[in-house]
């Protein structure tokens, strides 16, 4: 026994630190978003041959702990060189201002490269409000609705290619494909605030006006709550998944549900093989009063800690760069963050995938066209100001009162007006402290 | 007679049901790591199919540096389980066999311990850890958890009740305090050092929160970590987190058996008469 | 006894100081940061006192959750206590066989993720394509909402985590009943005691100190469970399956206010600690010390 104890002793003794001295290593935060992880591998080894000088250590952790992980290393005085996020409002005190780099770089002055780059609303805002460049535009997600094309030829079915549904004539073919027992409910819908918004945005809803009030319960949202319960009430959307916490896409891939209402993230993910066993197809976004396609940019940030600001930009640029962007978007069927790229179109190299994006592209591009406040609500609910720090800090009780109105705890009217008296106490506390 | 057989089979059916009960999810789990994804939500429920491939297997372990992976958790776990047998044993013999000024509250303060949320005073140990240079380290993954509360707590139960007299008639017998830890505490102790190992073993490979804390750099990536890497924002790559995670319970279940055949009964007896 | 005074503080010393540097200064630092309001994004603080413990008692989300977590734990420490200490009298009785081998089955549920027991336990409740429910179909039964009526979901998850934590309560209650003497069970046959009569009057009374660390770390489990509602049934139906420790969590990494969430888990370390002492006044386990 004796022995056992001093040759484990002194085993956890000859255990080492390791320290890795390099000659510039950066260290870059990642999450995954799909299989994107080789992709992101071999971008990486190509900077690197092209910067003998520089490593870039990647760091990828699980999306569910990266917000801990970002906060506490941010926190404890190490924050990592550079970060993929979803958004810049978390980070707006601790990022680089990249701007100085930008004309070196690329040749062009700070606001054409703006211009050219962007149209994407959270870094025209950053420039805008403080003359900084805080971030840069990645990828897009945009919200697409998925269909079972076996099961949609079963119900006698036609999914529309470019003119979408109306939600009456959607709500239409969910009956039909339930009452043919195509499949045993019509749709499934992912369980998240952000999703559920598009259907708010659709009906001409808004969860903020310009005077920094919740006014989700007014009309049009209580419309667009009222039609989503409904769905539920008729046995079209699978209650699991939405007062239960059952994953959206299960019923979409065990063909319980016809349709998904997902993003185009899911589309590398239905592509890979054993994903699902039946054809699938991609059909523009119901349309009620407004024509709305509710987008999500990731974006590349740098933080100012960083001892090497100079080599961070150089990378986001890089890889933000046309060449590699167009990549990136090809080999994971991602929609570039990029207007000059988007206006010219990705070519994806795959007829299928071709096909599939020429839909969601066109269903983009209509989709966030302005019509009456859109897309200036959806800018204000989630990206810019006040408005959005409150939003997206205070999320869980929209969804929480969704699911109260679903199993019938609340009416619509009630749910919506627990989350507008909810967030306006919270904006109210929220501009006392910053006083 | 019949009576002891009426019971003997009764005590085995029951055995068996609650077996049923506690094993059928996780045998449906390893022949879900051998199908392709589509099966593990199918409708009807699907328990064996045609479909079964080791595809999920190879493609994964490759998709990583598994063997690295598991290579750092070994390392830690072995060193982890060795220093924290030997400092719960010391530990809970003083809080089990001496009465000290300040006894019950350390205990109290290293039982506390547990109810810290590990996610709340984060920043404060990344602080610390990274004072220490601990970050990164191999050191800051094996000592910091090496201490566990739990530990403490289930060798001081289990020396609390040995009889004190082996500890008197030492001590007579002019045995130093040292020499009784070791000479007589340590080999009555063989259930509960064999029940820690497993336990600290089970701990350490499965941790990840603390991992999470120190380790900024994939070279240093544990098991779990690396698990954890298949949850992306919107979806979980099942076809690759299944196998691993079936691979990754193994060292467990031979540890779990190699040391459960300590637990022994009645070793001390003799010694009392 | 002339044991010299300083020696039981050595033995601790290793094991303590760690703790010291690790956790209970860290601690005292977090006990720091519950008097500051934290501002979103990582910017200043600025110290409020005693402010957030207030908020935490005004917020009514915050006690509802709290006092879930404590029906629960109610529901949950007897049901692991005994389904533990049955497996363990049965692992350990001379007429089951191959019992070695089925301890590992016992005890493998303990070993899984989060994630992964949440993953089962969908495909085993779920009302549509769970196994369960598909069993009661072909025997021409009805679905049960398992997780989506909010009575059931709390006593599903209750028996979940009695499915996840008894093996490794049945490991310790096994180290507990090995360590009794057989000499104890040999003379009590002699005397013609029942098997019942050894039970109560031998087994029980020898198992009092593994009982009371089943007890109280079962306490400290359950109060803490987090990981596996928030991902099996998102804290819902409702909120009937949110606990105090997911507040916490949500406070601190969704809300971003971490001033606020270090206070929540204070109010929990002392609800704790109080609950924890208690357990051990009533057991007057204090008898066995030396």
């Amino acid at each position: 026994m004796k022995k056992v104890f001093v040759i484990l002793t002194l085993l956890l003794i000859s255990v080492m630190t390791i320290s890795f001295a390099q000659q510039i290593t950066l260290t870059f935060a990642y999450f995954t978003d799909g299989p994107d992880l080789p992709v992101i591998k071999s971008l990486i080894s190509q900077y690197e041959q092209l910067h003998s000088d520089v490593k870039i250590n990647l760091l990828n952790i699980p999306y569910s702990d990266y917000a801990q992980k970002l906060s506490t290393m941010i926190q404890g005085g190490t924050p990592p060189d550079i970060a993929r996020a979803g958004d810049i409002i978390p980070y707006q005190d601790v990022a680089l201002n990249i701007a100085p780099y930008i004309p070196s770089y690329t040749g062009e002055s700070v606001e054409n490269w703006v211009q050219n780059h962007s149209g994407f609303t959270s870094m025209e805002y950053w420039y805008k409000e403080r003359g900084e460049i805080l971030g840069i535009p990645w990828d897009v997600g945009a919200h697409a609705l998925f269909y079972n094309k076996d099961e949609f030829a079963k119900a006698g079915i036609t999914a529309p290619s470019t003119i979408p549904w109306t939600w009456n004539q959607w709500e239409d073919a969910m009956n039909k494909i339930v009452s043919s027992e195509a499949a045993k409910y019509a749709l499934t819908y992912e369980k998240t605030s952000y999703r559920w918004s598009n259907l708010l945005y659709q009906a001409g809803g808004q969860i903020w006006n310009d005077k920094d009030q919740c006014v989700i319960n007014n009309a049009e949202g209580v419309h667009a709550l009222s039609f989503f319960v409904s769905l539920f009430k008729n046995n079209l959307i699978p209650e699991s998944v939405w007062v239960g916490n059952t994953p959206a896409f299960s019923y979409f891939q065990n063909g319980l549900a016809a349709m998904f209402y997902s993003g185009t993230w899911m589309i590398p993910e239905l592509m890979q093989k054993g994903s699902v066993n039946f054809n699938w197809g991609v059909m523009p976004l119901p349309v009620d009063k407004v024509n709305a396609v509710m987008t999500g940019p990731k974006v590349i940030l740098g933080f100012k800690s960083t001892k090497y600001p100079q080599q961070v930009a150089d990378f986001m640029l890089w890889l933000t760069s046309k060449p590699i962007l167009t990549e990136w978007c090809q080999k994971l069927g991602a929609i570039p963050a990029n207007h000059a790229l988007l206006e010219k179109g990705v070519d994806y190299g795959n007829p299928e995938l071709n096909s599939v994006m020429e839909i969601i592209l066109k269903d983009l591009n209509e989709g966030t066209k302005p019509s009456g406040n859109w897309p200036a609500n959806f800018e204000r609910d989630w990206i810019v100001g006040n408005t959005a720090i409150i939003t997206q800090t205070y999320y869980p009780r929209l969804v929480q009162d969704i699911v109260n109105a679903i199993s019938g705890t609340m009416t619509p009217q009630q749910a919506l007006n627990d989350v507008s008296k909810y967030f306006n106490e919270q904006m109210a506390s929220l501009k006392s402290s910053s006083k | 007679m019949g009576m002891k057989l009426f019971k003997k089979f009764f005590l085995n059916i029951l055995t068996y049901v609650l077996l049923v009960v506690f094993f059928f999810p996780i045998f449906w789990l390893v022949l879900s790591s051998f199908r392709p994804t589509y099966d593990l939500y199918a409708y009807p429920p699907k328990l064996f199919s045609m479909d079964f491939t080791f595809e999920n297997y190879v493609n994964s372990w490759s998709s990583s540096d598994f063997p690295l992976y598991f290579l750092n958790s070994t390392i830690v776990t072995i060193s982890a389980t060795a220093l924290t047998v030997i400092i719960s044993m010391m530990a809970g013999f003083a809080l089990a066999k001496y009465k000290f000024f300040g006894g019950n509250a350390i205990f109290w303060t290293i039982l506390a311990t547990l109810m810290l949320p590990l996610q709340v005073i984060m920043i404060p140990i990344f602080i610390i850890l990274k004072d220490f240079h601990m970050l990164n380290s191999y050191l800051g993954l094996i000592i910091p958890p090496a201490a566990t509360p739990t530990g403490i707590f289930i060798v001081r139960q289990y020396l609390v009740s040995l009889p004190n007299e082996l500890i008197e008639f030492a001590r007579i017998d002019g045995a130093s305090e040292w020499k009784i830890f070791w000479s007589i505490i340590l080999p009555l102790s063989t259930p509960v050092i064999a029940t820690l190992t497993i336990f600290s073993v089970m701990w350490r490979w499965n941790d990840f929160l603390w991992p999470l804390i120190v380790i900024s750099n994939e070279k240093l990536y544990t098991v779990q970590l690396a698990l954890g890497m298949f949850s992306g924002q919107h979806t979980i790559n099942w076809s690759g987190l299944l196998p691993m995670t079936v691979l990754s319970m193994i060292p467990i279940v031979i540890v779990f058996i190699a040391f459960q055949r300590l637990f022994i009964r009645g070793i001390y007896a003799g010694s009392v008469k | 006894m002339k044991t010299k005074k300083f020696i039981p503080y050595i033995f601790i010393a290793p094991a303590f100081s760690i703790f010291l540097i690790f956790i209970i200064y860290p601690g005292i630092l977090g006990f720091i940061v519950s008097m500051y309001k934290t501002s979103y994004s990582f910017g200043p603080s600025t110290f409020v006192g005693f402010n957030n413990y207030f908020s935490v008692f005004k917020s009514p989300n915050f006690l509802e959750a709290l006092g879930r977590t404590f029906l629960f734990s109610a529901l949950e420490i007897p049901t692991i206590y005994f389904i533990s200490l049955g497996l363990a009298l049965l692992m350990t009785s001379p007429s089951v066989k191959a019992k070695s081998v089925l301890r590992v089955f016992f005890f493998l549920p303990s070993v899984l993720s989060g994630v992964i027991t949440a993953l089962i336990w969908d495909w085993m409740l779920n009302y549509d394509f769970g196994f369960i429910n598909n069993l009661f179909t072909i025997l021409g039964l009805k679905n049960i909402p398992f997780l989506l009526n909010p009575t059931y979901a709390f006593i599903s998850l209750a028996l979940i985590m009695s499915w996840a934590a008894s093996g490794f309560f049945m490991v310790i209650f096994i180290a507990g009943i090995q360590s009794i003497p057989v000499e104890l069970y040999e003379a009590a046959e002699i005397d013609g005691a029942t098997t019942f009569k050894k039970f109560s009057s031998i087994t029980l009374p020898m198992l009092r100190p593994t009982s009371i660390l089943v007890v109280i770390l079962s306490t400290i489990q359950s109060m803490q469970l987090f990981d596996i509602p928030f991902v099996l049934t998102g804290g819902g139906p409702g909120e009937s399956t949110t606990f105090a420790v997911e507040k916490v969590y949500n406070t601190a990494f969704i809300n971003l206010n971490m001033g606020l969430a270090s206070s929540m888990s204070f109010v929990l370390f002392l609800i704790f600690l109080a609950i924890g002492l208690l357990q051990f006044k009533i057991s007057r386990e204090g008898q066995f010390w030396a």
